[in-house]
């Protein structure tokens, strides 16, 4: 909305860029210069756009201390006589992730002049260090873990001599992937015209960025997107070799035979099918008291006793890795372990190599955000639920938004996607607001484990505090047709929604292709789509997605079918 | 569904709770082993008179699989303090085979969970107490920690070797300081299985640390083949040799291929070697089929199976013969069965099983028949429940019909005997009169009413008693030096007719495994003397019946009597109908 009514820090750069889609604003608004005032930011989000601008020209009286308070100032082209100024970009955007590349191809698709800066190489973490080779791994691990498996080849009728693999070959698959889709990705943006603009991205002032040394661009709408880095705890050293990061295990420079691994969440959990799949023993070390501790408790319960107890796995929860040492001297690696309470030494392990995956941290160093007066809260760059970005003193900076990792709100690719996406919507005119209680997760491993929305425990809190009932409904991937064909009945899909009138509050699955699976639920959820209507949808038989069929069609919701009955049509 | 060899899981009323006198009821929770109460006036009755006193329950490990050994709780569905109601699921195990969740069998509250979810317990042990009022909670919380601190407290199996003696010592010299055991989560876990206690094994790793090899070194068992998943690449250094016990398994026959056991194969394979644990003993019978043969012939197209005859008048004589039908589950007493259920081992494609006829000794025949048919035919579709297939009291094995005449069976554990049926073939008796004949089914079946002289007879006598004691006569001889037959001791004077002469020589013909002895009858009676005839008259024939049977619990002398049933009722079967 601020966007929209051209708001701006700096008297002298009050302007406005004449869009169709702004006509409805235009034609209602007069000609004048705008200021308001007394309007919380929380007041403001609360209202629908259009309701929200005719509050802000009824706000004429406005002056400008209260106007400083929120940070913001409108004018309107001509209204004040000031010359509108022409900027480089109508967006731009600072990193070339997931985030930006769809920030960069929705602004295209709505007509924005759109460039990105990119300080390493397109694609970002996903692409390079994330999910992307991640996955390419993930697909090695799977298929060693199926030839291993005689019981279950011999129960399919097959006959595998011996499954080994090549080390480096694994690690080129995943090279090669990365390097496939990030050149994907490049010529997707090239394609299209967007600008790919090489250097470090700093944030001079208002849109304003530098580009590598000397280089300066202007945009009428900036959106940082600079992801994030590995979060490394302190006393831990990271050489590289025996101690490392996602970012260097994702080379398989080694397969070692024992690895401990620091943290137990998506990433540790993906690494750990890995490894065990291609041979290592795993330790875990996870600071909370249970393994998994991002997932519903019943899935991360299933998923230990498939994904762990039966594997070369063994753990410790709830302590800290204080002091972790490379191996060197003829030592092993080193790692030094406190009771996550009492802080009190707990244990040492002596192992090969130790993999770091306690989260991510914000990649926000030297964006020059202290020049637009935003002060990092951990690193992360503060944001209201419109991804605009929030300066040292509270108040909304105009034209700047983060999106993804930076903004620290739901660390996945797919979010900072939609976040940028949303930016471009609310820039371009619509408002927009991103439920991320429809984005899905998933966690790569064999079998796949996925969710959105709430987890149970959530779920009854919320329901506690708003008083309404919660169900859960559950099916097996042991009464599903195609997973039994596939020899994988190992699996849960649970339901947790509103008996009352039928909403999704949650749904998590456990099993073959969970990660394909989630999208009906988390679409449903998007849609506001409602249980008692999406189980009378079709599906196809035998497919896993009868999983989530059944799910539905086992839930107990009090509410009609809401949708009106078609016309009929004839077949 | 993977089965299991000729075995049973413990009945629920036999699980005789040593703690008896605190906890005065004991039952299984499992929902495939119903409580039976044990009609047998043998069964002591000192356990019948235990009454509920204290309302404390112990819930069991139960028993899902008939190879399950222990199972490992994978979640309690309940938590402590919670009110459980008959028929609910309680708590998750994971056995050898699947997950299953168990019900409790009474109303009351979850008092103390014994042992924990992810730790495992053997099949029998408290893994949780269940109180039947608030009040008893406490009580039974306090019993929990007494249960569960004998436990820990309690030294490791005496059975595992004693591996740190017998371990070469360190290669590398490890440094003066203490060290603390480092060993390797696959080494943890294979340690806990085998019962290895892992502060005595000395670990061979890198850093000194235990690996996986060193914790089968110490368990003596082969190391499993599949965990060895190396890069094939890196592998620049020649891998050495992994541990002793490795290299003590000869290598393989080059050309020759290894096909792993499935599951079932598994399971008999350890089913087979648990066996050895017992003494065991066996004892032959024959057993005279001839009017067997006969009632079959005359209820078979009612669909009567040999199968139905056999488990039923194995039924009626072990109802007889308690005792046979018993079990020794602890080695410390009888274990009387309540019901006579009759395991019959039966060969699938890949596989052993032995589908149960439940209740044999009540059933009636036709009905057995029918229940064996459905039986086999699920057998075969691998779709036998648990309780199909592990609900033997005694196992009946027939090869007959493969042309075997006598074998001896394994006893499969946690059955007290089980009974190998061999072929029924013609044999020679000598009848009432000192006359002797020769009784053949197959004479009967031919028609063939031979004529024979004394003499003729006694040759033909003696070399059919030549051809069973000495099976391997060479079959492309057509006559036989009867010298061989003197060296016989039991022959001389055999009905009579004194040893045989040294220059008597008698013809054989065709002598092929079974079908010998009906070659020789075969031959052109004609071509011998007709003097005397001795008209062949009814027909004998024997089938050699071998019991093995633990002699813990079952002697010489029960095996005797029990068979000497068995004999009679198979030779007078028209009581099978009764």
């Amino acid at each position: 909305m601020q966007s929209s009514l051209s708001l701006s820090l700096s008297p002298h750069t009050s302007l406005t860029i004449p869009r169709p889609n702004q006509s409805s604003f235009t034609t209602s608004a007069k000609p004048i210069n705008l200021r308001f005032c007394g309007l919380r930011r929380e007041a403001l989000g609360d209202f629908s756009p259009l309701l929200t601008r005719r509050v802000q020209f009824n706000s004429i009286t406005a002056r400008r201390r209260s106007a400083a308070d929120l940070g913001v100032s409108a004018s309107l082209s001509g209204g004040n006589g000031s010359p509108p100024k022409s900027f480089d970009y109508d967006l731009l955007i600072i990193g070339a992730g997931v985030g930006g590349h769809g920030a960069a191809l929705h602004a295209v698709e709505k007509g924005l002049k759109t460039g990105i800066i990119e300080g390493d190489v397109v694609g970002g973490t996903c692409v390079n260090r994330g999910c992307v080779p991640s996955k390419a791994l993930l697909a090695v691990s799977g298929r060693m873990r199926e030839l291993q498996s005689e019981h279950h080849l011999k129960a399919l009728g097959l006959q595998v001599s011996a499954a080994g693999y090549d080390r480096q070959g694994v690690a080129d698959h995943a090279n090669n992937l990365a390097s496939k889709i990030r050149n994907n990705l490049t010529n997707s943006m090239k394609a299209i015209g967007v600008d790919i603009l090489t250097g470090v991205g700093t944030i001079l002032g208002p849109q304003k960025v530098k580009v590598g040394s000397d280089k300066v661009v202007t945009a009428q709408n900036i959106i940082i997107a600079t992801g994030s880095v590995p979060f490394v705890p302190k006393g831990i050293e990271v050489d590289g070799k025996t101690v490392i990061t996602s970012d260097h295990a994702l080379k398989l420079e080694s397969v070692p035979d024992w690895i401990a691994i620091v943290g137990s969440g998506y990433i540790g959990l993906e690494f750990s099918d890995v490894y065990t799949a291609l041979g290592s023993e795993v330790t875990f070390i996870e600071a909370l008291d249970q393994l998994m501790p991002g997932f519903d408790p019943e899935i991360g319960k299933l998923a230990q006793r498939v994904l762990i107890n039966p594997r070369k796995i063994d753990y410790h929860t709830g302590v800290f890795a204080t002091k972790i040492t490379p191996a060197k001297d003829g030592k092993p690696v080193i790692i030094e372990l406190i009771d996550a309470k009492t802080k009190e030494p707990k244990d040492t392990l002596e192992v090969d190599a130790a993999l770091i995956a306690t989260g991510r941290a914000p990649f926000t160093q030297g964006l020059g955000l202290e020049n637009v007066n935003v002060a990092t809260q951990r690193g992360f760059v503060p944001v209201d639920e419109r991804m605009r970005v929030i300066d040292a003193n509270g108040n909304l900076v105009p034209h700047l938004f983060c999106i993804g990792d930076a903004n620290g709100k739901m660390m996945l690719a797919h979010a900072a996607s939609a976040q940028g996406i949303s930016v471009v919507e609310q820039v371009t005119g619509r408002d927009h607001v991103l439920n991320h209680l429809s984005i899905p997760a998933a966690c790569f491993t064999h079998p796949e484990i996925s969710m959105v929305g709430l987890t149970e425990p959530q779920a009854r809190e919320k329901a506690e505090k708003e008083g309404f009932e919660v169900s859960i409904a559950k099916t097996s991937f042991k009464a599903n047709t195609k997973a039994l064909a596939e020899n994988e009945g190992e699996g849960l899909a649970k339901l947790i929604y509103r008996p009352d009138n039928g909403e999704i509050l949650g749904v998590h699955i456990f099993g073959l292709h969970a990660a394909d699976l989630i999208h009906e639920a988390s679409n449903a959820i998007a849609l506001g789509t409602r249980i008692q209507d999406i189980k009378l949808a079709v599906h196809a038989h035998p497919t896993l997605s009868e999983v989530l069929d059944e799910l539905f069609k086992s839930a107990k919701v009090k509410a009609q079918v809401s949708s009106p009955v078609n016309e009929p049509v004839a077949v | 569904m993977a089965s299991p060899f000729l075995s049973r899981a413990p009945l629920s009323n036999t699980n005789t709770n040593t703690n008896f006198t605190s906890i005065s009821f004991s039952s299984s929770l499992s929902n495939s082993l119903p409580f039976r109460p044990s009609s047998f006036s043998t069964f002591p009755s000192k356990r019948r008179t235990l009454t509920v006193r204290s309302k404390i329950r112990e819930i069991f490990m139960p028993a899902l699989s008939s190879t399950m050994t222990e199972g490992k709780i994978v979640s309690w569905i309940k938590s402590e303090g919670d009110i459980l109601s008959k028929g609910e699921s309680v708590v998750v195990v994971e056995s050898d085979k699947a997950d299953m969740d168990v019900e409790t069998f009474y109303d009351g509250i979850l008092a103390a969970i014994v042992v924990p979810e992810g730790d495992s317990a053997p099949v029998g042990a408290p893994i949780g107490l269940l109180a039947e009022t608030e009040d008893e909670i406490a009580e039974a919380k306090a019993k929990a920690t007494t249960a569960s601190s004998s436990n820990s407290t309690s030294p490791p199996p005496t059975s595992s070797p004693a591996p740190a003696i017998s371990q070469p010592p360190p290669s590398k010299p490890v440094s003066d300081s203490p060290r603390k055991t480092v060993a390797t989560p696959s080494a943890k876990k294979l340690a806990k299985q085998h019962k290895v206690n892992i502060e005595s094994v000395v670990g061979t790793g890198p850093f000194c640390r235990i690996i996986p090899a060193d914790i089968e070194a110490a368990a003596g068992i082969t190391p499993s083949k599949s965990i060895e998943i190396k890069s094939n690449v890196e592998s620049a250094p020649p891998p050495p040799p992994k541990s002793a016990a490795s290299s003590a398994v000869p290598p393989p026959i080059p050309g020759s291929t290894v096909v792993p056991f499935t599951t079932m194969q598994s399971a008999v394979s350890k089913n087979m070697l648990e066996s050895l644990s017992v003494p065991t003993f066996r004892v032959g019978y024959p057993v005279t089929t001839d009017a067997l043969d006969a009632f079959y012939e005359k209820v078979k197209p009612k669909g009567v199976t040999m199968t139905a005859i056999l488990a039923k008048a194995a039924a009626m004589a072990l109802a007889q013969h308690p005792v046979v039908n018993a079990t020794c589950k602890d080695g410390k007493g009888f274990t009387y069965n309540a019901n006579i259920n009759i395991a019959v081992a039966v060969a699938i494609d890949g596989g052993l099983i032995t589908p149960v006829l439940q209740d044999a000794d009540k059933l009636d025949l036709y009905l057995l028949s029918q229940q064996w048919k459905e039986l086999l035919k699920k057998a075969r579709a691998k779709q036998l429940q648990p309780n199909e297939y592990n609900s033997g009291t005694f196992t009946l094995s027939n090869l007959g019909m493969f042309g075997v005449d006598r074998f001896d069976a394994i006893l499969p554990p946690g059955q007290g005997a089980i009974m190998a049926v061999g072929a029924s073939k013609p044999t020679v008796v000598a009848d009432a009169d000192g006359y002797f004949s020769v009784k053949s089914k197959m004479l009967r079946e031919s028609s063939r009413v031979a004529a024979l002289d004394a003499g003729a007879a006694a040759i033909l006598l003696r070399s059919c008693i030549l051809v069973q004691s000495h099976g391997a006569v060479d079959i492309n001889r057509t006559s036989y030096d009867l010298r061989s037959l003197c060296s016989i001791p039991a022959l001389d004077n055999w009905a009579g007719f004194g040893p045989p002469s040294p220059d008597d020589r008698i013809p054989l013909f065709g002598l092929v495994g079974q079908r010998g002895l009906w070659g020789l009858l075969d031959t052109p009676i004609s071509s011998w003397n007709q003097v005397n005839g001795v008209v062949i008259g009814s027909t004998f024939i024997d089938a050699y019946v071998n019991v093995t049977a633990d002699h813990r619990i079952i002697y010489g002398a029960d095996l005797a009597a029990f068979l000497q049933t068995f004999s009679k009722i198979v030779e007078n079967p028209e009581s099978l109908t009764l």
